[in-house]
């Protein structure tokens, strides 16, 4: 067996375990979970449409919590990948996270049993309206929608599931052999990863709007995808901090790197998103346009701009200089913000198509085609009002109903286990670890 | 665990093991400060550079003369000495164009990005990348100057007041490109001899002819090596890393726009941007690799230019050539997704069109043939990489011909399909390019100092300051892991 020593004193280990906090926290999101999704279905129920602002309101929440899953994934793949130092103290929480995979699949099952609110591709009359469309009917109909989920669930929970099993073997072995295992699966496995979760975003974002095609949607879902782990993580690990736990572990370095990251993968989906719009724009090809049309004209369009604004600029700024990302109370105000504008960004994506979806005919109203409408619109009602009259208080529980389970799923995933990898044997050079 | 100075390792020491608790030395060899000196003044001190050189030289200037009489004759009789036609309107001169820009990302990317990544092992060859970048830099700028025509009215791309209040449409991805190249140019040179002073003035310190010193002392402005000097040294090279790394993402975006907002199914394609990027560093790092391991040898750089250095850039060559087989995967993908004819056309042009060995070479040469990196023993071959180096530069000139040529071939109107033949001006302009890119690189090699040597220097593990212990190991994990082999030799 072979075993590291670490010159590691048993103080730098002190608040490593969730203790008391675990299940009152555990508790507290739960029942936050099952009141906000209550409520929620009540909501829904009484909009009397079959469930369908539910269900926009669920898969919102799960493709947003979803993002931060498979980021956490990621991050960690690059971590072994790499043999990645700075990051070994913030490895279990991101272990935690990703293994939250399982309860995403989980929670995908309503959506499967729901697509047909959702997705205009399930409905056959309207994918035979148009040549384009029945074309795509290989690719997009619900068998095969079915067993590429299994697939993407079978695959990144795979990893997920066995990264947290030989992370868990070495702590209790203190074996080098699980960490050789996570290096040797971590370099195929960051190719296999990518390409799932870039099908995951054909087939949650781009397929959405069935007509609409982009070369580099998958990948703009991918740099959502990070994104949302480098928000989400040190935002996790200061509520940690906030309560006692990890306090001397994690320092402003690590904040530091993480920010860095935060910011650099900010600025790319920047990049990745102005690529997609202006190649578009210019083009100007009615299959390509229609999908920005729809989210640019009447409200969505005063929508748009402010995802620009904080999405991209303002972060982009505010998380520029070295103070930002050293600062605890400051990042984690940022890292908020961005999560918040990663939601945005999805709702954008995701709430416009409700009113075009065709099975239940909700296109009336609500789109203006007069794209300066939205003037008048924006003069008439507060923001919030024109975009989804009624439902943006569904869209809301679901979020938070989702955000209680994924917080509780993460806690009972550390629970008993220390929230460091105590065996990593780079765990020291990490608690030490400076930026120059 | 800190060293002497005075450590001699086995100049031939494999140093391309991982460990899970270390990393092993980066110089061999005499690695002390003195040592790195030694090594790389030696090439451009010797009184003869090798035999190889002349040759190289010899075939390089030829080449050269050859691009400039090419040049001359079609600047005399017009563009129609090349292959272009209807509707191939687009030839070599564009291909070329955008083959070289690729190329000059490599240098960049290892000292701008890599820097930030605190990557020690680019320091290497840090200098030597970004001197590929400047020489194919100078080659790309050629071809768009010549394919304008009347290259001596090229200033009309720059925008500035004239008397006939005429402005360059600022819509044409044409005026971004010329914008971004000349943004590229300027920030790679500076960069480039910004990084080298210090070195220049060891050259000059150590110089012992006349004109040397004053050659040398005219290029390192006066540098004495003062705290202030280095002080400044060093927010200059950060300043322009910040920018280059902007740029890296910028210029191949910029010049992908030159396609990608056209209405040219495979041209019009969202991807294009990083798809342009990703290629670029990857035939950047494919010349870089395949032109360091000649050099190391020629020039006896292998002490600090190792085998580990070699083997991580046949792993990052590995990633950038994953990267981009993603990309033509999803190509094809989103192309028969779209459900529209007209996206799918090229695509099975590509795969069975006249030009289908192209369609299937550049899958073999850039996603296929790299791959053989995830072995460990083809990136301990430093010959192979060399091969495989050429063949992924021979697929990404390909990638371009593909994009370009095949793109146009046939376009919507089936009776305007016209094969593209070069002409022996389109062969020999395009080999007359890689002479001037080898008659300036040889004389880089003999004239300046081809590795940074303060920047290898503060990779030492003498220079480094420890905050804590290190990590022991006991037990079998030191049997068990290749480290074993090695023992003794300082893994921090």
């Amino acid at each position: 067996m072979s075993v590291v020593e670490q010159s590691i004193s048993s103080e730098a280990l002190e608040g490593t375990r969730l203790d008391r906090v675990g299940p009152r926290a555990f508790a507290l999101s739960l029942g936050t979970a099952i009141i906000a999704f209550a409520l929620a279905l009540l909501l829904g129920w009484r909009q009397n449409d079959g469930m369908q602002q539910f269900m926009f309101g669920y898969y919102m929440a799960w493709i947003f919590f979803f993002c931060i899953a498979a980021g956490s994934l990621y991050f960690l793949l690059l971590h072994h990948a790499f043999r990645a130092m700075w990051s070994v103290v913030v490895r279990r929480l991101a272990e935690a996270m990703a293994a939250n995979l399982v309860l995403m699949a989980v929670l995908l099952i309503p959506i499967l049993g729901g697509m047909h609110l959702l997705f205009s591709w399930t409905s056959a009359s309207f994918m035979h309206t148009d040549k384009l469309l029945v074309r795509k009917l290989s690719f997009l109909n619900a068998d095969f929608f079915t067993i590429r989920c299994i697939i993407y669930f079978v695959v990144l929970g795979g990893m997920a599931v066995f990264l947290r099993k030989r992370s868990n073997a070495q702590d209790e072995t203190g074996s080098l052999r699980p960490l050789q295992a996570m290096h040797r699966m971590s370099r195929w496995s960051l190719i296999v990863a990518f390409w799932v979760i870039n099908f995951v975003g054909v087939d949650f974002i781009m397929a959405i709007d069935p007509k609409w095609f982009s070369y580099v949607a998958p990948i703009y879902f991918f740099t959502m995808v990070m994104v949302s782990v480098y928000a989400a993580l040190p935002l996790f690990a200061s509520w940690l901090q906030t309560n006692g736990i990890l306090q001397k572990q994690i320092t402003k370095e690590h904040y530091h790197d993480l920010g860095k990251w935060l910011l650099a993968w900010t600025l790319f989906w920047g990049y990745i998103a102005f690529c997609q719009y202006v190649l578009i724009w210019y083009a100007n090809m009615p299959e390509e346009t229609g999908f920005y049309q729809r989210r640019i004209m009447g409200p969505w369009g005063v929508l748009a701009a402010v995802l620009l604004a904080v999405h991209l600029i303002i972060p982009g700024f505010g998380l520029m200089s070295r103070h930002a990302k050293r600062h605890r109370g400051v990042l984690t105000f940022w890292c908020g913000w961005i999560l918040m504008a990663c939601y945005l960004d999805v709702f954008w994506l995701i709430a416009p198509q409700q009113y075009i979806n065709t099975p239940l005919g909700r296109t009336a109203g609500v789109m203006p085609t007069d794209p300066y409408h939205f003037i008048s619109a924006a003069a008439n009602k507060l923001l919030w009002l024109p975009l989804r009259p009624v439902a943006i208080e569904i869209d809301l529980l679901c979020l938070l109903g989702m955000g209680g389970l994924f917080l509780a799923s993460a806690l009972f995933m550390l629970r008993g286990r220390a929230l460091l990898p105590v065996k990593d044997p780079r765990l020291a050079e990490s608690l030490a670890f400076e930026n120059y | 665990m800190s060293t002497t100075a005075n450590v001699k390792l086995p100049v031939d020491l494999d140093n391309t093991f991982e460990s899970v608790i270390g990393e092993s030395p980066l110089v061999t060899g005499d690695a002390s400060f003195h040592g790195v000196t030694e090594v790389v003044s030696h090439v451009s001190e010797s009184r003869h550079p090798p035999k190889a050189w002349y040759v190289g030289m010899a075939i390089s200037l030829s080449l050269l003369g050859l691009m400039g009489v090419m040049i001359l004759y079609e600047l005399f009789v017009g563009v129609g000495v090349w292959g272009n036609n209807q509707p191939v309107s687009w030839g070599f001169p564009i291909i070329n164009f955008v083959f070289w820009v690729g190329i000059a990302h490599a240098g960049t990317l290892i000292s701008a990005i890599l820097l930030l990544f605190r990557q020690k092992w680019r320091t290497g060859i840090n200098r030597f990348a970004e001197a590929t970048t400047v020489f194919a830099v100078a080659c790309a700028g050629i071809f768009p100057a010549i394919h304008v025509g009347r290259p001596w009215l090229a200033y009309w791309l720059a925008p500035y007041p004239n008397v006939m209040r005429d402005w360059p449409n600022f819509y044409s991805p044409l005026l971004w490109d010329a914008l971004a190249v000349g943004t590229y140019t300027t920030v790679s040179v500076l960069f480039w001899y910004t990084g080298m002073i210090p070195d220049l003035a060891t050259l000059r310190d150590r110089a012992t002819g006349r004109i040397k010193q004053i050659a040398y002392g005219i290029f390192s402005l006066g540098w004495r090596g003062s705290a202030k000097h280095w002080a400044l040294l060093e927010k200059a090279v950060y300043l322009l890393a910040a920018l280059a790394t902007a740029l890296v993402l910028g210029v191949s975006s910029t010049v992908s726009t030159d396609f990608a907002v056209s209405e040219i199914p495979a041209w019009h394609e969202t991807i294009f941007p990083p798809y342009f990027t990703g290629g670029a560093i990857f035939s950047g790092f494919a010349v870089v690799l395949a032109l360091a391991i000649p050099a190391r040898e020629l020039f006896g750089l292998k002490e600090v230019i190792t085998k580990r250095h070699i083997d991580n850039l046949a792993k990052i060559l590995l990633v950038m050539s994953s990267i981009v087989l993603y990309i033509y995967v999803i190509e094809y993908f989103i192309a028969y997704y779209s459900g529209s004819s007209f996206e799918r056309f090229p695509y099975l042009n590509r795969l069975f069109g006249p030009y289908w060995w192209l369609g299937w070479g550049i899958m073999f040469c850039n996603g296929v043939v790299p791959q053989v990196f995830w072995f460990k023993w083809a990136r301990n071959n430093p010959w192979l990489g060399v091969a495989v180096g050429i063949l992924v530069n021979m697929g990404m000139w390909m990638e371009r011909f593909t994009i370009i040529i095949i793109s146009l071939h046939r376009d919507f109107v089936p009776s305007s399909w016209h094969m593209f033949v070069p002409t022996y001006v389109d062969i020999c302009t395009l080999a007359g390019s890689f002479g001037l890119f080898f008659t300036l690189f040889l004389l880089f090699c003999r004239y300046i100092p081809m590795v940074a040597m303060y920047e290898v220097k503060s990779i030492l593990p003498q220079a480094q300051v420890h905050h804590h212990e290190p990590v022991a190991v006991a037990g079998e994990a030191a049997d068990a892991s290749p480290e074993a082999g090695v023992a003794g030799v300082p893994t921090v």
